[in-house]
């Protein structure tokens, strides 16, 4: 028995053979059957290239089959290529400059919305984790942000072209933004730094601390009272402010 | 005339860092210029002891391989403006300095200052070549222990074999209740081994803990160990200054006063 | 205060100390081992006694790494004579 509807996929899009004897309607219905059955297969938002072959449709007929296609599965037909127009190499590339075109626009609308964003690096926004402490004499470095989950101890330094957030203690160096960018901040659960830098600005820990925060350390043991900071760089110093929304809000990223 | 002195021991845990702290200090007290350099490289602890951890941005390995100026590593003290520190590195190894870089280095630095003190690492490897490369003078600091005293001896030999010839010795931590009590090597008897210029007498004293939890050297402070370094930093400086009678605890006699042989 | 002196002579650890420092020390600074050092010694007290009396017990060998007058580590022997054999 010939197959009325015959499916067949390639990695850019889809081939439809059509029956072309039989009344369109049923065809149809056909085609919905095919989808629907074949849903699991189909169901990802992909885009593709639909290619029909056997029969020559009607501009009508033609949408008439995209609607089916859609409403059956929800794959999105970007591209119908009629019969012996093309082969899987131009399928690729209408998909491939369809895609980068989108890219484009997408890239255009946000440099409208989030100006200072865009002027920065794009591998900022990507982050490394790393779980352990680090111990002093220990050096973690990164080109993007970097998270660390467990404490930095004095004598350690965390150091990233991005952000820097420390599931933990600081109690050792942390610098944010290594490349003079001002905008990157620091945040940990408790923080306690020998010194931190942000792009060009350093801070350091106060001096008299052998009184002052012995005490102040022996009051936090007690309670565990530790409250989450951030350090940030605002008109050319650098602040340390417990995390709160409003502050958050403020980040840029 | 700047001098260049070595503060080092073999041994660790002796006092070498706190001996190394105290001395600039003192001299810097006494109206000198005085840069501290911390050549144990991958294990600083001068910054900590001097209480200047918090300023460290460059350190000795970026001075010696160029990355700044030696100025720009070096720290200002918080209590003496002509006390410097210029702080070792934390994440490297000894091999990361040559003792050709070292004396290069200090030969620069004697324009400006009237001592140079280097705090050497423990052990006679690199560390300690490139630490006594430069020097002119040694400090060797050492306990009345054997085993401190054995490492000493052969400390001095590796000083006089590498052209080191003044050579002066730190007994430190010394107890007079057990030295009274023959528990504990005298400084006669550490002296009569040795055979080297006595410097100073440092007794063990609480104090000394303190004032490395604070990162404030005790030099000249009104106890015992601070007068003793005061006491060595005067004795650097040529001055005559009579040992300290130390007298043990409970014991009210007079010991033994050592004069410089 | 001499009666509490003789009595805790006897255990006076720094005496220890010294005792073994001496004897560490001589082949320390001669990379000898006292078992060499020991056999030298007895050597020169079978050649010495040849000509002079003198007293074992006393007598003292070091190699010395210092030494103003030649390179080198040179080697000392103190040898307190008793009588000169005639």
């Amino acid at each position: 028995m010939k197959e009325l509807v015959l499916l067949k996929g390639n990695n850019y899009g889809l081939t439809i053979t059509l029956d072309s004897e039989i009344q369109f309607d049923e065809l149809l219905e056909k085609v919905e059957e095919k989808f629907t059955a074949a849903a699991g297969f189909f169901n990802s938002t992909k885009q593709i290239a639909l290619k029909v072959e056997g029969r020559t449709l009607s501009s009508e007929e033609m949408t008439r089959l995209l609607e089916s296609i859609t409403k059956a599965s929800s794959l999105a037909v970007a591209y119908v290529i009629e019969e012996n127009q093309v082969i899987e190499t131009q399928m690729k590339n209408l998909i491939k400059e369809k895609a980068d075109k989108e890219e484009e626009e997408r890239s255009e609308q946000s440099e409208q919305t989030e100006k200072p964003i865009s002027s920065r690096d794009n591998g900022e926004h990507l982050g490394k984790f790393y779980k352990g402490t680090l111990r002093s004499g220990q050096n973690l470095e990164s080109d993007s942000s970097v998270i660390v989950i467990g404490d930095v101890n004095p004598g350690a330094t965390v150091s990233a072209k991005g952000n820097v957030v420390v599931l933990g203690c600081i109690k050792g160096n942390a610098f944010a933004g290594k490349d003079n960018n001002n905008e990157a901040f620091i945040a940990a659960l408790d923080m306690d730094p020998i010194q931190i830098r942000i792009g060009s600005k350093i801070a350091r820990s106060s001096d008299d601390k052998g009184t002052k925060k012995r005490k102040l350390r022996k009051r936090r043991k007690e309670q565990y009272s530790d409250e989450a900071k951030i350090a940030f760089v605002e008109e050319g110093n650098i602040y340390i402010e417990p995390i709160s929304k409003a502050l958050l809000n403020d980040i840029l990223i | 005339m700047s001098e260049v002195i070595v503060v080092t021991s073999g041994k660790g845990g002796v006092g070498k860092t706190t001996t190394s702290a105290n001395v600039g200090t003192g001299l810097a007290k006494e109206g000198k210029k005085v840069v501290l350099i911390d050549t144990d490289i991958g294990l600083r602890n001068l910054d900590v002891v001097m209480g200047l951890e918090n300023r460290i941005v460059y350190n000795l390995v970026d001075v010696v391989e160029g990355n700044c100026r030696a100025k720009q590593a070096m720290i200002k003290d918080k209590k003496y403006p002509d006390l410097y520190l210029l702080p070792s590195a934390q994440t490297r190894d000894k091999t990361s300095v040559t003792p050709e870089q070292m004396q290069k280095l200090v030969e620069e630095l004697r324009e400006e200052f009237d001592y140079i003190i280097l705090d050497c690492p423990a052990g006679i490897e690199q560390g300690f070549k490139n630490a006594i490369a430069g020097a002119d003078r040694a400090l060797i600091v050492t306990t009345p222990e054997v085993s401190a005293i054995r490492d000493a001896d052969r400390i001095i030999g590796l000083l006089e074999a590498n052209e080191v010839h003044k050579i002066d010795l730190v007994i430190n931590r010394i107890r007079m209740d057990m030295v009274k009590r023959g528990d504990m090597l005298s400084s006669d008897d550490v002296l009569d081994i040795l055979a080297i210029d006595l410097i100073g007498i440092v007794p063990d004293d609480e104090n000394i803990v303190v004032s490395t939890n604070q990162g404030e050297p005790l030099v000249g402070t009104n106890n015992v160990a601070g007068q003793a370094f005061e006491n060595i930093c005067k004795r650097i400086m040529g001055n005559e200054v009579p040992f300290l009678e130390l007298t043990g605890e409970g014991f009210f006699q007079r010991l033994a006063r050592v004069f410089g042989r | 205060m001499g009666f509490f002196d003789n009595l805790l002579r006897r255990n006076r650890s720094a005496d220890d100390a010294k005792d073994r420092l001496k004897l560490l020390l001589v082949s320390d600074r001669s990379n000898c081992s006292p078992e060499t050092m020991e056999l030298i010694k007895n050597d020169i007290i079978k050649v010495i006694s040849k000509y002079m009396e003198i007293d074992a017990e006393g007598l003292d060998i070091q190699i010395s790494q210092n030494n103003d007058e030649v390179d080198g580590p040179t080697l000392y022997a103190n040898i307190p004579i008793r009588e000169i054999k005639k």
